[in-house]
Parts: structure tokens; sequence; C-alpha cells
């Protein structure tokens, strides 16, 4: 289960060296997407590539494009 | 796990950096002037209008101690009124933008607003105004930066049918 933060929150574990996951299509991070922020789709999320792209060792943050 | 629930609309709301495509167009956060004069609702209106006449800017923005935008004095705000008519009745609420407002969206939606565009975060906090005017300039001047580079590209043309073969013929001699 994730923990929700806000936007405050996500910049101090930036700051820090977490990772951020923008689940969008990939079409849409292209378009626009926060610094650093690496693309896994949703429907790619459960995949074993992906999680092979993240650092277990550090905190990971995912976000869309909003509440939704 | 940690889960923004605000997502990218919330962070590029808050004018916050972007990276991506979108971010070499021209934004309205990027675009606004931040330098704009700035008064409370309590502030004298001889002081509110003494800021605006030192000031370039057309337009003097009431925010309140956090900085969110509560209304908009123009130069002529006291023109019908007494000169010592409040600032809280003069001013007008302007309808306001997101910084990652695209700007010709803003422009569109703008039409002819007098004294520039209001643009603030999601929580209402002032980021600055966007002059329409200059903001049409910048948009064209892109346009033609654009335009000349595209020109300046060699362009490709299209392999006449038959032409493969006529090159194998050659290299075989």
């Amino acid at each position: 289960m994730a923990t929700v933060i806000d936007r405050a929150m996500v910049q101090r574990l930036v700051a820090e060296g977490a990772q951020l996951v923008d689940v969008l299509p990939s079409k849409e991070h292209a378009e626009a997407h926060l610094p650093g922020a690496i693309s896994v789709p949703l429907w790619a999320l459960e995949r074993r590539r992906a999680a092979r792209e993240l650092d277990r060792a550090r905190p990971v943050i995912v976000y869309c494009h909003d509440v939704q | 796990m940690f889960r923004y629930l605000g997502g990218r609309r919330d962070w590029f709301a808050a004018g916050l950096p972007m990276q991506g495509t979108r971010a070499r167009r021209l934004l309205a956060g990027a675009a606004a002037r931040r330098d704009v004069p700035t008064c409370g609702l309590s502030d004298a209106s001889s002081d509110v209008r003494a800021r605006l006449q030192a000031g370039r800017s057309a337009v003097c923005i009431v925010v309140d101690d956090a900085g969110v935008v509560l209304g908009r004095v123009g130069r002529a705000a006291w023109r019908s009124r007494g000169p010592a008519t409040p600032v809280e009745e003069v001013m007008d609420v302007p309808t306001t933008y997101r910084p990652d407002n695209l700007v010709e969206s803003v422009i569109a939606a703008g039409g002819r607003a007098s004294g520039g565009v209001v643009i603030t975060t999601s929580d209402g906090v002032l980021i600055g105004v966007l002059d329409l005017r200059e903001a049409r300039q910048r948009l064209a001047g892109m346009r033609r930066t654009r335009g000349r580079a595209a020109r300046a590209r060699p362009r490709r043309r299209p392999r006449p049918a038959g032409s493969r073969a006529r090159a194998t013929t050659r290299t075989r001699r």
C-alpha cells in the first residue's frame, strides 16, 4: 500500500534521493514530466523489467496526471 | 512506495520545473513578468497610485500576506471614484491562469485583456503578469526562428522509381 504524499513531501524526498516514476503512457511522459522521472506506464508496472530499472534501496514515488 | 496524489498537474500548476517537449514551448509562467507591483487591501490608495506611477506596469496586484491574489487595480481605477476610495472598492477580480498553460492558449482565452493576464499557482499565489502584447511578439519571434530553421534544413528528395537498380548497375562497373 502506497503512502499518499503532497508536493512538498515529493520535493523533500527527491532531494534525499527518491526515484520518481511516471505511470502515464509513454507519449504523455515524452510531452511533459517531472524532472528526472522515469517512464513506467501503468500497464508495465507489474513487469519484472520495469522493476529492474528501479533501485530497491531508494524510495519510489509514483505519480500520474492528477488524483484520478 | 509513495504516491504523489496531486500528480503532474499539481506540480506544473505550482510553477515547478518541467521536462519534455512541452517545456520547449512558451509557457505562461516563463513568459510572465515577475516584477509586478503588489499591494494589500489595507494599503493607502495614495501609496498604491504612487506605486503604479513609479513602475512600468499598468496594474498593481492586490495580495494577502501569503501572496494569494485577491484582486487587481489599474491606473484608471480611481478615475470615477474619489482618490481616497479604499483599494477593496476599486479593484476588480481577474481570471487567473496557471504557469503551465501555453501562452497561445492564454492569448486565445484572454483576448484583449488590458493590463495583462494574472498568472498564479493552483493555490492562488501570484507568479506574475503576462503582457498579452509582449507575449504575441515573443510567439511571433519564435515562429519566425522556427521557420528559418526549417528552411535551412536540407530537404530529402524522394528517390525516383528505379533509382536503386541504376545504383546497382554503377557498382558493378
